[in-house]
Formats: structure tokens, C-alpha cells, sequence
């Protein structure tokens, strides 16, 4: 069967999402701190927009501070989308390389590292997450280089964060992919043949796991969007005054009676986005078996 | 069988100590100064060493880790960095009972609903019923709990006035007014669940059905009915129980965010704030316990899995 | 045999007539079987024979109306002792199932449930259908294990499925498709997940009880010897066509149809010395087969008119009185006239090329020893505490230059890891290699450049053996890379005339230049074996050390193949150690036999002197077991009890000595046996002298 329409849907969705991480601050009318004022728009008054419900002027309204929230999830997809799909491609590299190496490797090595990941693995993933959080981030912003400063503290924090979450559960999944490949009759062909370790690694048996890592990685990036969004949710992400969407449902919660916008459109975003890397994932799955079964 | 229990055991018992290692030396050892982060970065000298004596930072890191370990183990869990030092242990407990009440529910929601899913869409393999599952569990089921927590919320507890949006638990409260608490919280995480759960079902079965005893069976005279209740479920279910053991222990540490959305008293929002106040006892001894549960609920599928296995269990 | 079911008044079991059988694929259906009529007569056993995609597990599937969910029977008359088959009910069939008809299946180790016990297993069909409550069931299943002997049927009753060996489960399989008096029994392969020794038994045990029932038998198989043993009947099918049926005896020999006759001369048992008859491969390509004779692109003497109109199935009046005898084929009268006996075709005989300088040892191992697993040592998760495997065991062979060394021997003989060891892929613990003189590293990363060039090795399986994402041209090119002599420069010349010798390469395999880019999702299993020899020929080696090379592909490719191998060694001047269970692919490729059985080395010789006495008994059962096309061959004296030994478990002394139909006692159980040398170099590892052996083995021949 081909590839379902849902997930063709998911594909332009995530398409879209990427755009709005790369280009969105472009695009966004006002800053995501900016606290638009009557004068902004050509009124009398000087007091700040508070809980402008949505209209042609603001599209997705204002928040209770007075800012745009059109340009927050603008300004929000780059630490929503963004950071979770760096971060990811940082752990799928590092994972995999760890991964290969000790499935190709095998013996002592293979079991002292595998101990080590399976301990890790043993923490689950949000505690680990909390955990390291409450070191990491302190560590980060107490003596900031000039580029931890450039990126932002919180932003590096996050990252590691993720890093160290993935880094073991990529690790093995290629670990156990590797293994089925090891013992193929081309490995030991090329073994035959002279060739080093690494053309080995790299030209025999990177391709043939490559489509366990590509769905692995899509399915990374939605628990990763689903980490950030979640931290930033318990006050614990990204920090005020930056537009991260988990932040802005927590901000925005207490104050759904009186603006239900404020709460339910970054509620929607997260949501959609979610469901679009899920389709996506999805449908990556489905392509690659078929692939294999061929 | 024995011999694969101690085993098993020992793999624990040594997992449990380097994740113990791994969760003090996140904690404590990595800042270094764990009296800066609490008492903040402008706190006097006088007052960080006072701080750091009072609660042992000024041994050795092995000694450290040595106390706290053997501290948590003779329960002795330390006293919290809040005010008035109130002991961790008690606190910590009482939100772990909590926390185990909820989980309960939800796996007494989610288990029985999810096989039934995952086996239908299995046997029913690329019908509607399959497909809508399957797109149904995509969309809906991946999101973050916080996500579907506050539109159940809005929907159910506030717009139609049914349960309890909040979780204020008051002692003496009657067995109806803690299901009222607890159901949407459990629903929410049961969500999270049901999606994994079904897909691992459905897939295992699908296997299953592919083996060549099935064909056996059926050339045997027997109907798909019953080659599937008395031959393919004891092999198809075998993963499954072993998911719902680790669900178990998933669940445990899964619960953080959904406490928090619900306000729900279980150890995950009193985890989030010992993180938010730097508060290390706290922080240490739910992880550990969280980490525990873990790791026993692994054992326990192991277990239930070999011992269901004849091939596991009579080697 | 055949006199039971030539009887007119007894109507047959099994009518099929004009079926048709389609597969959707996607939203199309594609017809997988055309118009097949098949008559299974009452008490008579009906052999099935095709290779791979040629339909033959699917039609057995049709009559059990046991498709796939993507199946269907689109045409066609299905006749079970009368009844319209295709009609029945659902509850109505399922009555026939279990009781009437039944099926054994071609893998016993999948096809009973892992974790219930054989006996809850085996009484399952009676209860269901009522015949006895469960403690006569139970009996019931104890006499039918006696009676497939099983020794200890208490025991195995109470097993579960992981506790028994292939040949174990097959004989419960069979029990259960017997013991409630089926009018058909369907047979799957069921013989083809065996070893020859296990399967001879099985053998045996079928014609034994199917006979004993009264049952008449569907007996599906690629294997034309066990079918010539066992069946009364046979039905010829290629891509879904009957091409020719009629009685065991008389069509095996006066085969009618070119397609019958070429799998006939394929067999490289009968080929002696001469080359094969090919059949050429040719994937048949699926949209021309409505109108063509399908086996028009393969076929030696297709005419135009095979292409334009398909051949109706004619009679071909058999030699045995009553006897039917079909053909589907429009030239099969010409073609009898014309080459009387090409069944074992008159080529050029191979012994005429000029031999090479005599015997100049090329390769020689002394001693190799290889164990896995090492009980002193527990892992950290614990999870290799296994027992140590001696699968080589002071294993010496020697490969003189141009010549073939065969190696034979069934599973857990321990002749893959002595391949393995000699190249390296595994280290050996103890023994010495040479190669023209010069010592060998047992360590893969020690071994010279010249060395590596010097061996190369063939694999089992060649999809395994080609890494799905390089082209033919890749895999091929990057072995003239690392190892050919001299390595083609770098640079656009260098990569010109890279391309050049893969080419030339790939044409020596006789394959053409446009085979190149492909990758091996688009090569048929012959082709990738090809790919795969060209490949280890790339680096113009000494020595090729072929690990089964033809096991995984069907008769016809198999002959293909052989002799590509044996063309090759002509030309290229290289030696051969060529490993397989199959005594007669080593029967036709080797000038020296080594026979292996657990890690031992048991016989050695020439060809010539392995195929007759004296013989280890080993080698006296093995060849008695192999099946072949022999029409009038039926019974054969040398049956081995129970299954091989796990290596794990290795027998003391000589480790045949738990099966040896010549066991002697206490000196067979504890004492190594000593090695017996005829005069010209023959090796014997028996206790029973030469002398011994040629008087008891010298009767039967």
C-alpha cells in the first residue's frame, strides 16, 4: 500500500514548522518581548495591549502582558522545533558512532559500555532529564564563556540535557542493529579483502542500519519537541521572557477563562507539530520496511 | 530457574549501584559547590561553610557518596534544604503512596482496553478498524501529557462540570470523592500508555499469526477463534506483559508532568520542586526511588517472561 | 507397488481439474497457478515436483482451501472423495481437517506451538472433533509416538517443542497428521529442513505408515530422488503449469517434457565425470506467459510456435500397461526421436584436459583445532555460560594445485568453521597452515597482502554475501582494488580500466556488461552466486575455499553453477576446497574426499575410493542415504538410529559410536580409534580394520 495521505499531510506540516523555525523571526510583525502600547497602533493611549482577543491586527491576539502572541509562536518554533532537532542530530551522532563501535567491537568493551548505557537507560527519561537539569543549568550560567553566552546558558543546558537523555537509547538501537549485520557474509568478505575497520564501519555497514537510524532519529525528535515543551511547561526550560510554546501554555493556564486564545493556541502548535514529526516517523517506517522487503 | 532468578537479582542489585553513582555525581558532585546553588551566589563565606558542614559537602566525594548511600539504604533519607529541616523520608513516602495509588488506576484503565485494541487490529490487519486505530493512536496519543491533560481539563472538568479539575486531597476523604480525583488524571497518563501498548500487541500478534503452527493448528479442523485464544495469544501476549511490567515502571517516573497539571499530591510535583529550590536530599531520594521502581518492574517482566516462556524456563 | 491403485474400481481420493489460482498484489489478481488437473488415486502416494516459484506449495494449499487471506482458488474443480470441494462450508470443512485430510508441514521446528506440550498438542485434534475424551486421547498419542519410533514416548510427550530435534518433531508432525485414519495425508517438504541421515528415516517411516493406513498422499518436494523413492505418481509443475505427470517409474524413465528431462540430467549424481546439461536460467517473465508456453525461454527446442500458442497437456502413452502418461509440450515426440537418452547428455568428457603436474601440494592444515565458548569464563550478564563446542578437532587436510578437495558432512560436523578457520575468519586454537610452502597466520589482521590474494572464499548464501547497497560493479571492483595484482592505477584511467576488468570479470561468469550497476535486490539467486564468483576470482586467487555453494538454489541453477566452478578451474588454474551436505555436488566437483562428522575427520581418499568399500560406516550410511533417481531402487540396508549428537554434548571415544550400525562395545565408547592408511593413501579412523570393513561392507554392494 502506498504511503497514506495522513502522512503526506504530516510531511507538509513538519515542512511548514521547519520554515517558521528558520525564517520565523523574520516573518513575525513584533519582537516576542516587545509590549505593544496604544501608540504602537496609531491609538491614544499609552497602555500596553493586554488580552487583545484575536483580530486583524494581532491574528492570534495578545497576551496578558501585551504581547503579540502571533510573533511569540513565530519567535517559539526556533526553541520548539529547533533546538530539539540540534540537539537530536548531536545525540544521533554521537549514539551511533558509540552504538557501532561496541556492537562491531563486541566482547569486554561491548559489556562494560553496555552496562553503563543500561544504567543510564534505567533512569527514566524525564528523571534523568530533571536531574541533570538542576546541575547543568547552574553549571552553565555561573561562569559563561563568550560562546555559551552568545547561544544563551539555558539553550546549552537544554541540549546537553537531551544529548545525555539519547545518547544511550540511540546507542543502542544501533548497537543491536549493528549486531545483526556484523556476522553477514559482505562484513566478512570485506574482512577477506584486508579492509580497514573503518571502511568497514562506515561503507558496509552504516547504509545497512541507516534506516533503523533515520526512523529512530524521527521518533528521538518527538520525544525530544515533547521534553523541551514539557520542562518549559514545569518552569524548568527555556527561561522568560523568550517565546518557548510549553512556556506559554504554563503562563497562559491560569488565565484560560479570561483569554482562552492565549492558552489554546500554543496548546494547538504543540500539538501539530507533534502530530506532524509522529506522521512523519510514521510514514518513514512504513517506506523502509517496504524497502527491506523488496 | 533459580540460577536465573539470583541472576537476574544480582544485574539489579549491580544496575542499581552505578545508577545510584550516576544520580549522586549529577547531583552533588558535578557544581561543586552545592551551597552556592542554595544559599545563592552571593551568599558569604561564613555562611556557605556553615551550610556545607551542616549537611557533610565538605568530605570527600566517597565519603559523601558512601553516607548518602548508606543513609538511604538504613533509612535515614537526610533532612530537606527547606525550611525548618523537616526529615526527607516521611514526606517523600507519603507522596509515593499517592503516586503508586495513580498508577495503579491507570494501568487498570489502560491494560485491559489496549490488548483488546492491539488484538483486534491485529487480527483485523489493514481494515478500517486497524487503520483508524492506528492513525487514532498517531494523532492523538503522542502528544505531551501536559497537552492532552489541560484539553481534558477544559473539556470535561470544566465544561461540563464532571470530576475534579484538582486533586486537593483531604484526609478522610470517601473511595468516590479519590475516583473523582483520580480519573482524569488517569486517563491522561492511560492515553500515553494505550498507544504503546496497542502497537506492541498488534505487532506481536501480527507476528504471531504469521508462524507456521497457526497453519497447524487451523488444518487441525480448528476455527481462527480458537486457534487464536488457545494458541496464538500465550505466544503473541508474552512481550506485551512484559511492556506492561516496564509500563509500571515508566509510569512512575511519566506521572512528573501529569501531577503537575493536575496538582495531583504524588512524589512527581514534589520532585519538580525540590528541582526548582535546588533541594538535593529531596531531589536524590525520589530519583532513587523512581529508579527502583524501575528497575523492579524490568525484573519483574524478566521474570513473568521466562517463567511463562518454556523455552526460558526449561532452558 | 504399483499394482493397488491401478485397480478401475476404487474412485480416486482427490480430483482436481483446471484450477486456477490467483494472488492480489496491490489491486491487481496475478494468476500463480493456470490450469492444473492433478488425480491423486486412493491409496497411492503422488509426488509433486517443482523448483522454487513454480506453484507447487500453493496448489498443496488450494486443495486444503488453506490460502493466504490474498489468495483465491479463481477456477476450477476441487473434488474430495466426490464431494465438490469448492462448495463445502466452512463448519463442513473443518470437520475434513484434522481427520480426512491432513497436512504435514515442511519446517517442524515453526510448525508446533512453543510453549504447549506435545501430548496437549497431539490430542487436540480428537477432542475437537469429539472421536475420544482425553484419556483415550491420550493413549491414542502414545501408540501413534511408538509406532513413528520414538523411543521414549512418555518423555516426548511431555516436552515442549524447544526440547526436541528437527527429526524429533517431524516424526510427532507426522504421528499427528496419521493417527485418526486420513483418506489424504498433504506433505509440504517435509524432508527438506533434515539431514540426509534424519531424512532417510523419515522416509522410510512414510512409506511405512501411509502405506500401513491405507492413505493416499500428496507428496510435495524439489527433491526428484526422494520422490522417485517414495512415490507411486508424479506432476511435473513450472510457473504454475503442469508440464508433465504419469507413474514414478515410468516417466523418470522416459521423461517426455524438455523441462523433465533437463531437471533429470541436472542431478549431478548421474553426471559422473561429464558436464551438466544446463537448463539456461531465465526469469520468466510474468506478462508473457498468457499466451507462450511458459517454458518457451528456457527451453532447448522451443519453435516459433511454442512462443505464439501454449501446448495442451496430451497423452503420451506410458510403457507400464494402464499407465497415464501427460505431457504438455508441442514438440515432445520430435524431440523423443531425435536425442533418445540426452537424460545423461554425451558431452565432452572433462578428464581429457591435460592434468596438472602431479599432486604438488597447494594448501595443507595440520592439526587445526577450533572450540567455542569457554566454561571457565562467566560473562558479566552472565548470558554465555554455555558448555565449550570442539567443532574442529584435530582436523589435517592437504589441497594439491588445480585439484578439488571435497568436504562433506551433515550439521554439526563442524565443516563451515573449519572453512572459516582456514581463512581466517575464525582463529584457530592449535594446528599449522601452509600455503605453497609458506606458514600461515591463524589471525586474519597478520596475514600478508599476498596471502589474503592467494585465498578467497564462496558463501552459503549469496544474498547474505553481497552487501545490498553496492552494485555488482562495486563489489566486484573494489576487490580488484584491495587485492588485484597489480591494482588498477587511481585517476580516470585507472578507473577506465577498472571497469574494463570488472566487465571482463563479470563476462567470465557469464554475465553481461550490464549487470554492472545492478544492485542484488535486482539479481535472482543464480545471479548473485555469480556475482559472488566473479568476485572471489577478482583477485586471481590459489585458492577457493566454497562453503555450500549451491545449496540455497534450485536443480537447475545448482547445475549452472557447478559448472561454471568446474569451467573456471580449467581456465584460471585455482584450487578448490568445495564444503556441502550434498555428497553428490562433492561426488561431481571433487578428486578428494574428506568426510566429517562432529568436528572429526572420519574418511579420506579419492573420489573414487570414498564411493566404494572399504568405507567408514559414516560414510557406508551417507551414501545409503542420499535418494536418488534410480527407478526399480527402493530399499536400502543402511539406516542410522536417532539424530546427530550435539557437538555440545560429544559422544567419548569415537564419536560415531552412539549411531554405528558395526559398534563393537566398550573399545567403540572410550578409545579414539587409530587411523587406517591403504597403500595409496586411503584414511579410514576405525576401530574395524580395512580388512573388517570390506568383508562386512563388500555383501551389500
Amino acid at each position: 500500500m502506498a504511503s497514506r495521505p495522513a502522512n503526506l499531510i504530516g510531511s507538509i506540516l513538519l515542512l511548514i514548522f521547519l520554515l517558521l523555525a528558520l525564517f520565523g523571526p523574520m516573518l513575525a510583525p513584533w519582537s516576542y518581548e516587545t509590549i505593544i502600547r496604544g501608540t504602537d497602533i496609531g491609538l491614544e493611549s499609552r497602555a500596553a495591549m493586554r488580552g487583545e482577543p484575536p483580530s486583524s491586527q494581532f491574528w492570534f491576539g495578545t497576551d496578558q502582558r501585551g504581547r503579540d502572541i502571533y510573533s511569540r509562536v513565530l519567535w517559539g518554533a526556533r526553541q520548539t522545533l529547533g533546538l530539539p532537532l540540534i540537539a537530536t542530530g548531536i545525540s544521533v551522532v554521537i549514539g551511533s558512532i558509540i552504538g557501532m563501535l561496541i556492537g562491531y567491537a563486541g566482547g569486554t568493551l561491548d559489556e562494560i559500555v553496555s552496562r553503563i548505557l543500561d544504567s543510564l537507560l534505567s533512569i527514566p527519561a524525564l528523571i534523568l532529564a530533571l536531574v541533570s537539569i538542576s546541575t547543568i543549568v547552574p553549571l552553565m550560567s555561573d561562569d559563561p564563556g563568550p560562546v555559551i553566552e552568545a547561544l544563551g546558558p539555558r539553550n546549552i543546558s537544554l541540549t546537553l540535557v537531551i544529548v545525555i537523555v539519547y545518547v544511550p537509547i540511540i546507542a543502542r538501537v544501533v548497537r543491536s542493529s549493528t549486531l545483526s549485520v556484523r556476522h553477514r557474509g559482505y562484513i566478512d568478505q570485506a574482512k577477506l579483502r584486508g579492509e580497514s575497520q573503518s571502511y568497514i564501519l562506515f561503507r558496509e555497514l552504516l547504509p545497512n542500519i541507516l534506516p533503523t537510524l533515520v526512523v529512530e532519529a524521527s521518533l528521538r525528535l518527538s520525544y525530544a519537541i515533547i521534553l523541551v515543551t514539557s520542562l518549559g511547561f514545569l518552569g524548568l526550560g527555556v527561561q522568560p521572557p523568550v517565546a518557548e510554546w510549553g512556556r506559554m501554555v504554563l503562563d497562559a493556564r491560569s488565565r484560560v477563562l479570561d483569554e482562552p486564545w492565549e492558552l489554546w493556541i500554543p496548546v494547538t502548535a504543540i500539538a501539530l507539530l507533534i502530530i506532524s514529526v509522529n506522521l512523519v516517523s510514521d510514514g518513514l517506517r512504513r517506506l523502509l520496511r517496504r524497502e527491506d522487503d523488496r | 530457574m533459580i540460577s536465573y532468578l539470583l541472576r537476574r537479582l544480582g544485574m539489579m542489585a549491580v544496575t542499581l549501584m552505578v545508577t545510584s553513582i550516576l544520580i549522586f555525581a549529577l547531583t552533588q558532585l558535578l557544581p561543586g559547590d552545592v551551597a552556592k546553588l542554595v544559599l545563592g551566589r552571593d551568599a558569604s563565606p561564613a555562611a556557605v561553610e556553615n551550610f556545607n558542614s551542616q549537611y557533610g559537602l565538605d568530605r570527600p566525594p566517597i565519603e559523601q557518596y558512601l553516607r548518602w548511600i548508606g543513609g538511604f539504604l538504613t533509612a535515614d533519607w537526610g533532612v530537606s534544604y527547606t525550611a525548618g529541616a523537616p526529615p526527607v523520608r516521611p514526606l517523600v513516602i507519603g507522596r509515593m503512596v499517592n503516586s503508586l495509588i495513580l498508577a495503579m488506576a491507570t494501568l487498570l484503565f489502560a491494560v485491559p482496553l489496549s490488548l483488546f485494541l492491539g488484538i483486534v487490529s491485529a487480527v483485523r490487519e489493514g481494515s478500517w478498524i486497524d487503520q483508524g486505530i492506528s492513525i487514532t493512536s498517531l494523532a492523538v496519543v503522542g502528544l505531551p501529557e501536559f497537552v492532552t491533560g489541560i484539553v481534558l481539563i477544559n473539556a470535561v472538568a470544566v465544561g461540563l462540570g464532571w470530576f475534579s479539575a484538582s486533586s486537593m486531597v483531604n484526609e478522610g476523604q470517601g473511595l468516590l470523592e479519590w475516583i473523582r480525583i483520580l480519573v482524569l488524571p488517569a486517563i491522561t497518563a492511560s492515553l500515553v500508555l494505550i498507544g504503546y501498548i496497542t502497537r506492541m500487541t498488534r505487532a506481536s500478534t501480527i507476528e504471531e499469526l504469521k508462524k507456521p503452527y497457526v497453519r497447524t493448528a487451523l488444518l487441525k479442523g480448528m476455527t481462527l477463534r480458537q486457534v487464536l485464544m488457545k494458541h496464538v495469544l500465550r505466544n503473541a501476549l508474552l512481550p506485551s506483559i512484559t511492556i506492561i511490567a516496564i509500563s509500571f515502571g515508566w509510569l512512575m517516573g511519566g506521572l512528573v508532568v501529569i501531577e503537575n497539571v493536575f496538582n495531583y499530591p504524588g512524589m512527581g510535583s514534589l520532585l519538580v520542586t525540590a528541582v526548582g529550590f535546588k533541594n538535593l536530599p529531596v531531589l536524590q531520594s525520589i530519583s532513587m526511588i523512581i529508579v527502583f521502581y524501575f528497575s523492579l518492574a524490568n525484573l519483574i517482566a524478566d521474570l513473568l517472561y521466562a517463567w511463562l516462556n518454556p523455552r526460558i524456563r526449561l532452558g | 507397488m504399483n499394482e493397488q491403485h491401478v485397480s478401475p474400481a476404487v474412485p480416486p481420493v482427490l480430483q482436481a481439474h483446471n484450477i486456477s489460482v490467483e494472488y492480489r498484489i496491490g489491486r491487481n489478481w496475478r494468476n500463480v497457478i493456470k490450469n492444473v488437473d492433478l488425480v491423486i488415486e486412493a491409496k497411492s502416494i503422488h509426488g509433486l515436483v517443482g523448483e522454487s516459484g513454480s506453484g507447487k506449495s500453493t496448489l498443496g494449499l488450494a486443495i486444503l482451501q488453506a490460502l493466504p487471506r490474498n489468495g483465491r482458488i479463481a477456477r476450477g474443480e476441487l473434488r474430495f472423495e466426490g464431494r465438490d470441494m469448492r462448495q463445502i462450508d466452512e463448519s463442513a470443512l473443518r470437520e475434513l481437517r484434522g481427520q480426512q485430510i491432513t497436512f504435514v508441514p515442511q519446517n517442524p521446528m515453526d510448525s508446533l506451538n512453543p510453549s504447549i506440550r506435545i501430548s496437549d498438542q497431539m490430542i487436540e485434534a480428537a477432542l475437537l472433533h469429539d472421536l475420544m475424551d482425553s484419556e483415550a486421547a491420550g493413549a491414542h498419542a502414545l501408540r501413534w509416538l511408538e509406532r513413528v519410533h520414538i523411543a521414549d514416548p512418555k518423555a516426548v510427550a511431555d516436552s515442549y517443542p524447544h526440547q526436541l530435534s528437527g527429526g524429533m518433531l517431524q516424526r510427532v508432525l507426522i504421528a499427528m497428521a496419521l493417527m485418526h485414519r486420513p483418506s489424504l495425508v498433504i506433505l509440504d517438504e517435509p524432508t527438506t529442513a533434515l539431514d540426509v541421515t534424519t531424512q532417510a528415516t523419515i522416509l522410510d517411516l512414510l512409506r511405512e505408515l501411509i502405506r500401513g493406513q491405507g492413505a493416499a498422499a500428496l507428496y510435495i518436494s524439489h527433491d526428484l530422488g526422494a520422490v522417485a523413492e517414495l512415490c507411486d505418481d508424479v506432476s511435473v509443475m513450472y510457473a504454475g503449469e503442469l508440464m508433465e505427470s504419469g507413474a514414478v517409474d515410468e516417466l523418470f524413465a522416459r521423461p517426455r517434457h524438455p523441462y523433465t528431462r533437463g531437471l533429470l540430467a541436472c542431478l549431478p549424481g548421474k553426471a559422473g565425470n561429464r558436464r551438466l546439461r544446463n537448463i539456461e536460467e531465465v526469469a520468466p517473465a510474468l506478462q508473457q506467459r498468457s499466451l507462450a508456453c511458459v517454458f518457451a525461454d528456457r527451453c532447448p527446442h522451443a519453435s516459433q510456435r511454442c512462443r505464439d500458442r501454449k501446448p495442451v497437456l496430451e497423452s503420451a502413452f506410458g510403457t507400464i500397461p494402464d499407465g497415464v502418461h501427460l505431457v504438455r509440450c508441442w514438440h515432445w515426440k520430435e524431440i523423443d526421436a531425435e536425442d533418445d537418452d540426452d537424460v545423461v547428455p554425451e558431452t565432452e568428457d572433462e578428464r581429457n584436459v591435460p592434468e596438472p603436474p602431479a599432486d604438488e601440494t597447494l594448501f595443507s592444515a595440520r592439526g587445526l583445532e577450533k572450540s567455542f565458548g569457554d566454561p571457565a569464563r562467566i560473562s558479566l550478564t552472565g548470558k554465555k555460560m554455555h558448555q565449550a563446542v570442539r567443532a574442529v578437532d584435530n582436523v589435517s587436510i592437504g589441497i594439491p594445485r588445480g585439484k578439488t578437495l571435497g568436504i562433506v558432512g551433515e550439521s554439526g560436523s563442524g565443516k563451515t568453521t573449519l572453512a572459516r578457520t582456514i581463512v581466517a575468519l575464525e582463529r584457530a586454537d592449535a594446528g599449522e597452515m601452509e600455503l605453497e610452502g609458506l606458514a600461515l597466520s591463524s589471525r586474519l589482521n597478520r596475514r600478508y597482502q599476498q596471502v589474503l590474494r592467494g585465498i578467497m572464499m564462496i558463501f552459503q548464501n549469496p544474498g547474505d554475501a553481497l552487501n545490498p547497497h553496492h552494485s555488482a560493479g562495486q563489489s566486484i571492483g573494489r576487490t580488484f582494488r584491495k587485492l588485484g595484482d597489480p591494482p588498477p592505477p587511481r585517476g580516470p584511467r585507472g578507473r577506465e580500466e577498472l571497469r574494463r576488468r570488472v566487465t571482463e570479470m563479470l563476462e567470465a561468469v557469464g554475465l553481461s556488461a550490464e549487470y554492472y550497476h545492478r544492485y542484488p535486490d535486482q539479481l535472482s539467486g543464480g545471479e548473485k552466486q555469480r556475482v559472488a564468483i566473479a568476485r572471489a576470482f577478482a583477485g586471481e586467487p590459489k585458492l577457493i575455499i566454497a562453503d555450500e555453494p549451491t545449496s540455497s538454489l534450485d536443480v537447475s541453477v545448482q547445475a549452472v553453477i557447478l559448472n561454471l566452478l568446474k569451467d573456471l578451474r580449467e581456465k584460471q588454474q585455482v584450487s578448490y576446497a568445495v564444503i556441502s551436505h550434498d555428497l553428490e555436488v562433492i561426488e561431481y566437483l571433487a578428486d578428494h574426499i574428506s568426510v566429517m562428522y562432529l568436528g572429526e575427520v572420519v574418511e579420506s581418499g579419492s573420489n573414487q575410493e570414498i564411493g566404494s568399500p572399504p568405507y567408514h560406516p559414516y560414510t557406508q550410511a551417507l551414501l545409503a542415504a542420499a535418494p536418488r533417481v534410480e527407478p526399480g531402487r527402493r530399499s536400502k540396508p543402511i539406516r542410522l538410529e536417532g539424530d546427530i549428537p550435539s557437538p555440545r554434548n560429544k559422544p567419548s571415544g569415537c564419536p560415531f559410536h552412539t549411531r554405528c550400525p558395526m559398534y563393537i562395545g566398550r573399545i567403540c565408547r572410550e578409545e579414539r580409534p587409530p587411523l587406517r592408511r591403504s597403500a595409496e593413501g586411503h584414511e579410514i579412523r576405525c576401530h574395524h580394520t580395512r580388512d573388517d570393513l570390506l568383508m562386512w561392507q563388500g555383501g551389500d554392494q
